[in-house]
């Protein structure tokens, strides 16, 4: 009975969430959609990282190829716009596999830095790119006509999966082997967790979603440039969202990612100075409460969540 | 039931194990001891298939497993303790059992396993839910043979097992020890010191430099000059 | 496994308050955003003009003078003109430019410029400072339908994104600096040989600047000694410069960044290549970038602006001379000008002067108000109608956009200047050759490097 009730709040908030762009204004859509999308990215890093110890500083990377292949196959190839990103999910999804090979045989901050490095090979060749607009950027002309009252589906369904995705993940037999393997990667090997296999599975799923993360980005922005489609801010941002509120907890990054987009708005003010009120705060919550609002506030109410809520 | 003949490993370069050739037979608990640095964690992790031998080979009840990789020797029925128990101290005592059945294809017979491992282990099943890090030395030490026990293994090799465990509860791993003994599982016992290991096994080896130097059946190295000297702490 | 860890009945009960309490929090802030937002009764409050600028990053020098501009010409309008009047309200309604700083981040900027849009509902926009500011900024207001102003971007660049329907420029056209170098080396007659050596950054606009030159000088029968796409931070040129030395080219010519133009030039000089005319892009724009060259060394290069203090040119608000606006800033600042002080001033001339002879905040009326502006600003006339002249359409006919979409930009021209050591700053631009804007005054003459 107790379980039931829960899933019929679930289904409240779902059914509030699907109708929200219906009656909230512009600004706040708008803040909704990168609300989601911070959020989808975030729970795949957090679970990366908190999890299976795989620390990405390269999900730029997908963020990049979501980006650039939604653009060009739905104007140069004249592709349906919802198909071009499906595409670029599975091309992401792809991409992370190949790199899969060269990058989880590296362990702990050198794959770290290897995922960095792949990035920005990746940025100087889209840079250099004429066809993708080099670096003049990519104006996404088509996507001027699809309002934010529709982004928005795309944005909120990706943080849903996201979150389903880490919630069914690390109940899996897969999230199970990679918990070991984040806890001891040679144990992990002795007990017989085939761990090249767990890492790139879940590498390709989290990249997936950081794909489709950036395909819906671009529709929303319209425009690309290879030195913010590929900047490590992106990932930064994901670090941020998820360490504020929790890094491995599925709640964390929720709180996270609405903090994180109000902290832009918020300080957006102070000329100059937001880059570093921001990091301030965030210094600020950390020294605070090193293990994320979420978690501070779960332990004071006593609630004994069990993870990875 | 175990056979490593000629067994040569290298890390790199460097070789650290020299021509080894050692037999288990079936039922048997056998002994392998060594100073720190010998060699012993090497062959535990070159049997399990962890790291590949340059030459020779390893046959497992009948069959080359030099090449396979660790869950097809797993599958086989091989299980480690590894040194220094290699407990997730942040999962509880249940995901740990759970994850020594991770490789094997016993999963069917899951909780036929459990209830094998509870019966040899009746503390664990109480302590079920708790954090595996908030257990002491002598319980871990417990709950890392039950978790090696998970794949129902037909040969257990245990890597120092009494490491950093007070005599008092040394003793009780070695009840545990021949429990499983009689439960038919062959055992291979990896030991600095000779004490426990020679008095619960049938035969023994004396690993130094990589190289084997003495064997024999566990009684005659318990009298061997040497091995008193040597491993018994004797002078 | 198992999963069903028993969850304690507070846990649940706390869960579900927990829920509940976001599910609130969720409707009562949409509702009352919602309400705050449709909410604008009788007339506005402010004319607001937001103005996403890259205060911080790689491009802040460009948008260093933007929040003193913006100061400036608020507090005269607010004050001394009591604000602008619109008919539709009957009324004199005070401005409000709404700064953003987008870190010089494309993608910030794009988000940034939806909020200013949506949040703060602002009027018009302004779209400055490089295509990786002014391209994502104008695609966000054709997305919601908001008047831009997009200035100091190259406009091939922005076109790309073209037909534009909300957004007019101010711009450069790429096609026109490698004529204005040619017609200036063409000037010199039998005083140079027809040999330029020639080195670009292997980048989108080191390319583009190569690609003109190369069609120009074979038009014109000079012969290149080209060294090609050079990556950025190269630290040793020697092998060109050899090159060109015994190959005796009188010019050299080229597009590269400041950094890697200074360590080229001191590397000539060392081992004695002495080119007669140095005419580079890019690398001359900004005094601190020249004085970064180092000793003697700066003096006699050439390279192009398109605004100065003696362009004969003055505000259509405070009716400030071009002199005037340089000598306000230099007092304020402290800092020797630049040539984005002039459009980042023209700019707010064409939006105020749109949105008063729309007369309304209504922004249909606000865009075609603009496209219809006809105006002589302190950067010189803006008038999206007018049409090319016939040397620009000879130059522009190759690039389709710029032939297509006339109608939304103008070309501010380019006039040829020579750094020279200067009396109030260490180096001072001189404009050696007015080009195609005859009004702009020759300041001195230009003089041989050797
Ligand atoms: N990963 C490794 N890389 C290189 N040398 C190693 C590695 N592991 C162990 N060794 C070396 O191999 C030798 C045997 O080590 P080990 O098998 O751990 O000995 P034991 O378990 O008998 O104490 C030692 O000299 C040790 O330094
Ligand atoms: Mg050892």
């Amino acid at each position: 009975m107790e379980l039931k009730s829960r899933y019929i709040y679930i289904v409240i908030l779902l059914a509030v969430l699907t109708s929200l762009p219906l009656w909230v204004g512009g600004f706040l859509r708008d803040a909704l959609i990168l609300f989601f999308l911070y959020l989808a990215a975030a729970e795949v890093w957090g679970f990366m990282a908190k999890h299976a110890g795989i620390v990405s500083l390269g999900q730029q990377i997908f963020i990049g190829v979501g980006g650039y292949t939604t653009a060009v196959l739905s104007m140069y190839f004249g592709i349906p716009m919802y198909a071009s990103v499906i595409i670029s999910g599975l091309l992401g999804a792809g991409l992370a596999g190949l790199l899969s090979f060269p990058l989880l045989r590296l362990r702990g901050v050198y794959f770290a830095i290897g995922t960095f490095l792949a990035a920005e090979v990746i940025r100087l060749a889209f840079s250099g790119w004429e066809f993708v607009g080099a670096g003049k950027g990519l104006i996404f002309r088509d996507a001027y006509g699809i309002p934010t009252t529709i982004i928005y589906y795309p944005a909120l369904a990706l943080a849903v999966i996201s979150i389903f995705l880490v919630y069914l993940l690390y109940h899996s037999k897969l999230g199970f082997g990679l918990r070991s393997i984040g806890a001891d990667e040679d144990v992990a090997c002795g007990l017989g967790v085939n761990t090249f296999v767990c890492k790139a599975t879940c590498f390709i799923l989290a990249s997936l979603i950081t794909t489709l993360v950036g395909a819906v980005n671009v529709i929303h922005h319209t425009y690309l440039h290879p030195t913010s489609a590929f900047s490590i801010s992106w990932t930064v941002n994901f670090l941020f969202v998820a360490v504020i509120g929790g890094v491995g907890t599925i709640v964390g990054p929720i709180i996270g990612s609405a903090l994180f987009v109000a902290f832009g708005y918020l300080f957006a003010q102070y000329l100059g100075l937001s880059l570093l009120l921001e990091g301030l705060i965030v210094l600020a919550i950390l020294i605070a409460l090193p293990q994320g609002v979420w978690s501070a506030i779960s332990r004071k109410l006593k609630l004994n969540l069990k993870p990875p809520l | 039931m175990l056979e490593v003949e000629g067994v040569n490993v290298f890390y790199g370069d460097l070789q650290v194990l020299w021509d080894i050739s050692l037999k288990v037979d079936k039922g048997e608990k056998a002994a392998l001891i060594g100073p720190n640095g010998a060699g012993k964690t090497t062959l535990c992790k070159t049997i399990i298939g962890a790291l590949p031998p340059k030459t020779g080979s390893i046959t497992f009840l009948g069959k080359r497993i030099d090449k396979l990789s660790i869950p097809e020797i797993i599958r086989l029925g091989i299980a480690i303790v590894p040194e220094g128990r290699g407990l997730f101290g942040n999962m509880t005592v249940m995901e740990n059992l759970e994850l020594g059945a991770y490789a094997s294809d016993v999963r069917r017979k899951y909780n036929d396993t459990l209830e094998w491992v509870f019966s040899l282990f009746p503390l664990l099943k109480e302590r079920k839910n708790q954090l595996a890090g908030l257990m002491s030395g002598g319980e871990q030490q417990m709950l890392a043979i039950a978790r090696a026990l998970m794949s129902k293994p037909k040969l257990l090799i245990l890597d120092e097992p009494s490491l950093g465990l007070a005599p008092k509860i040394v003793l009780k791993v070695y009840e545990v020890i021949r429990k499983i003994c009689d439960e038919g599982v062959t055992v291979l016992l990896v030991e600095q010191y000779a004490g426990h290991a020679l008095e619960n096994s049938d035969k023994g080896f004396v690993l130094e430099n990589g190289r084997i130097v003495i064997e024999g059946p566990s009684e005659k190295l318990l009298k061997d000059e040497k091995v008193r000297k040597a491993y018994l702490g004797e002078e | 496994m198992d999963m069903k860890m028993p969850i304690s009945a507070a846990a649940i009960t706390k869960m579900h308050a927990i829920i509940m309490a976001v599910v609130i929090i969720i409707a009562a802030v949409g509702a009352s955003a919602s309400y705050y937002l449709t909410l604008r009764p009788g007339a506005p409050e402010y004319i607001k003009i937001g103005w996403p600028a890259p205060l911080t990053g790689t491009l802040a020098g460009f948008a260093e003078t933007t929040p003193w501009m913006a100061q400036q010409v608020e507090d005269y309008v607010n004050n001394k003109l009591g604000g602008i009047y619109l008919s539709e309200y009957g009324k004199k309604i005070p401005i409000k430019i709404i700064i953003r700083d987008t870190k010089s981040d494309p993608d910030l900027a794009a988000t940034i410029a939806a909020e200013l849009i949506t949040k703060d509902n602002v009027d018009i926009m302004l779209a400055l400072y490089s295509p990786a500011m002014t391209n994502p900024i104008s695609a966000q207001c054709e997305k919601y339908g908001v008047p831009c102003i997009v200035s100091q971007t190259i406009l091939l660049s922005w076109l790309m994104g073209a037909p534009y329907e909300w957004s007019y420029a101010i711009g450069l056209a790429e096609p026109d600096f490698a004529i204005l170098f040619f017609d200036l080396f063409d000037s010199m007659g039998d005083k140079v040989n027809k040999k330029v050596a020639m080195i670009n950054a292997d980048d989108p606009d080191g390319r583009g600047f190569s690609e003109s030159i190369k069609i120009v000088a074979k038009a014109r029968g000079y012969t290149l000694i080209d060294a090609g796409l050079v990556p950025y931070g190269a630290a040793d040129y020697s092998s060109y410069i050899y090159n060109w030395k015994s190959s005796g080219a009188d010019i050299l010519t080229g597009n590269m960044l400041f950094v890697d133009f200074a360590t080229l030039w001191r590397q000539c000089n060392e081992l004695g290549y002495k080119p007669k005319i140095v005419a580079m892009s890019r690398a001359l724009l900004f005094p601190s970038w020249v004085e970064a060259i180092g000793g003697e060394l700066p003096n006699g290069l050439i390279g192009y602006t398109w605004w100065s203090p003696f362009h004969p040119y003055k505000s259509s608000i405070t009716g400030q001379t071009a002199s005037q606006l340089v000598e306000a800033w230099e007092a304020h600042s402290g800092k020797q000008w630049t040539p984005v002080l002039g459009l980042t001033h023209a700019v707010l001339e064409v939006a105020i002067d749109a949105v008063k002879r729309a007369g309304s905040l209504d922004k249909t009326k606000i865009r075609d108000a603009l496209a219809e502006t006809n105006l002589n600003t302190i950067a010189g006339p803006v008038n999206f109608k007018a049409p090319l002249t016939p040397q620009q359409q000879a130059r522009y006919r190759p690039f389709e956009n710029l032939m297509k979409y006339k109608d939304h930009y103008v070309v501010v021209s380019p006039v040829a200047i020579q750094w020279v050591k200067g009396s109030k700053w260490p180096w001072e631009m001189q404009v050696i050759y007015n080009w195609e804007s005859p009004e702009i005054p020759e300041t001195a003459k230009m003089f041989l490097l050797s």
